[in-house]
């Protein structure tokens, strides 16, 4: 139970940004871990969930919806029937609600300034990689803003602390190198949960820029990035398992911070 | 002999100004009760007042402490700009807002580390508050703030535009900053599969 409120999870609800993270989550751990826990858990969970089916309307993005859909899904599979269908009547309502919301902000009728080349940068400073590559989307002048060098070098130096970018040439497209080295470092798995260990404080906390949220751990460990959890990882730490080295997609690196997480 | 005599003029000078320095006293210590930090700071700096004309004409007078928030106001001022300083740029409204900004922070923090932490909690918190606003106004504030130069307000409307764009799709952040999409379909389908690498594959 501790380590279930260790993990902040019903906090992380009502944030924005954590929001289909949070739900992801329960999701993993409906689908992995439910039948395991222990009573109590269970209902605090399943409250977790119907939370997450009300704050739905707050949330104006798609991905919170498809992840508020996910979670709908692990619902329905796993939980006894009556609190299954409490859900999906929360659900539904919630859809409903945010409809309502969606339409009435089609209405507004905005008619903005378009921002300047340094100023798309300045924002752009800002934004995790997912958010900046879809804002390269967004229109050309967008698209060629993000390209600026200064957005990757700061990238390298969030994501990749230890590695020296002195082996780079000028001349060389800054984003492209961040492709590359990203596309080395991280499995698929890794980024998607949302969820870091913090070696210094020992605890899972959600990923805030990819360091620790706690100020005094930053300083402590030079401002190094955390190791990434995979939402597997998480059920397993919740569970209070060692995970096998047959968990296919964990690189060698996050087995063996794994024994760690074994509270 | 000159050394001995110092006590006692020490002593009679004290005691004559003694009226003036209980006054002073009681005046700094008075200004130094009062709940916002740094106002007694303000009040024994120089009060001399800049005056600033907007683009639709009206006049805004503040003090120059709060005007130098702008390094570009600042810049005008040390290069001896002294009369109303015209501000081609900015409508009445995002000026009100601006100088809304700039009279919070003018105050600087006190000097212990406890006092430090507190202030800058609260001034987080009214950060937060003032930045509630409409996307229009936030958009004019971001540019007064980059043709001003104020930093910190920059940087606090670049952040909250920033956390709009966060985690949305293209097509959500076109409908929210009304922005037209100038991409041709193929161009857009090419852009997106450029940038696939980053995302989950499963959402």
């Amino acid at each position: 139970m501790k380590r279930y409120q260790n993990l902040m999870i019903g906090e992380a609800l009502s944030n924005n940004h954590l929001y289909p993270f949070s739900c992801n989550e329960l999701s993993s751990i409906l689908n992995l871990g439910y039948s395991r826990l222990p009573k109590d858990l269970k209902a605090v969970i399943f409250q977790d969930t119907l939370s997450a089916f009300r704050l739905l309307p707050e949330m104006n993005t798609s991905a919170a919806v498809s992840a508020a859909n996910l979670l709908l899904k692990s619902a329905e599979a796993v939980l006894p029937k009556q609190k299954k269908n409490l859900a999906i009547a929360e659900f539904k309502k919630a859809k409903v609600a945010f409809k309502r919301r969606s339409k009435s902000h089609e209405e507004e009728d905005i008619d903005l300034p378009s921002l300047p080349h340094d100023i798309l940068i300045h924002i752009f400073t800002f934004l995790d990689v997912s958010s900046l590559l879809s804002s390269s989307q967004v229109s050309r002048s967008w698209n060629q803003a993000t390209y600026d060098d200064s957005l990757w070098r700061s990238q390298f130096d969030l994501h990749f602390k230890h590695k020296f970018l002195t082996r780079i040439q000028s001349g060389i497209d800054l984003r492209e190198a961040f492709k590359k080295e990203y596309l080395a470092s991280y499995s698929s798995n890794m980024l998607r949960s949302g969820r870091g260990y913090c070696n210094q404080c020992e605890s899972v906390v959600w990923l805030h820029n990819l360091r620790c949220p706690n100020k005094q751990c930053r300083l402590k460990s030079g401002n190094k990035p955390l190791v990434l959890m995979s939402s597997h990882q998480v059920v397993n730490y919740l569970l209070g398992v060692v995970s096998s080295s047959d968990d296919s997609e964990t690189e060698d690196e996050a087995d063996t911070g794994l024994w760690v997480f074994v509270l | 002999a000159f050394v001995e005599n110092i006590p006692e003029i020490y002593i009679l000078s004290l005691l004559f100004f003694s009226p003036h320095f209980l006054y002073l006293l009681i005046s700094v210590s008075v200004l130094t009760m009062d709940p916002i930090p740094g106002l007694s700071k303000l009040t024994v700096s120089s009060s001399k007042k800049i005056v600033l004309n907007c683009s639709d004409g009206k006049s805004f007078e503040i003090d120059e402490a709060v005007a130098r928030k702008s390094k570009l106001i600042a810049d005008m001022i040390e290069s001896g700009c002294d009369g109303p300083i015209p501000l081609q740029n900015v409508t009445g409204k995002t000026l009100e807002k601006v100088i809304e900004y700039c009279k919070r922070h003018v105050v600087e923090f006190g000097p212990s580390d406890e006092d430090d932490e507190e202030a800058a909690e609260k001034l987080a918190i009214w950060d937060a508050e003032f930045i509630k606003v409409d996307e229009e106004t936030i958009f004019h504030l971001i540019l007064a703030a980059n043709y001003l130069n104020i930093e910190g307000l920059l940087s606090l409307t670049c952040k909250t535009v920033a956390d709009y764009i966060k985690d949305k799709t293209p097509e959500e952040v076109r409908q929210i900053f009304g922005i037209e999409n100038d991409y041709t379909p193929e161009e857009e389908e090419a852009v997106r599969k450029e940038n696939v690498w980053a995302f989950d594959p499963n959402q």
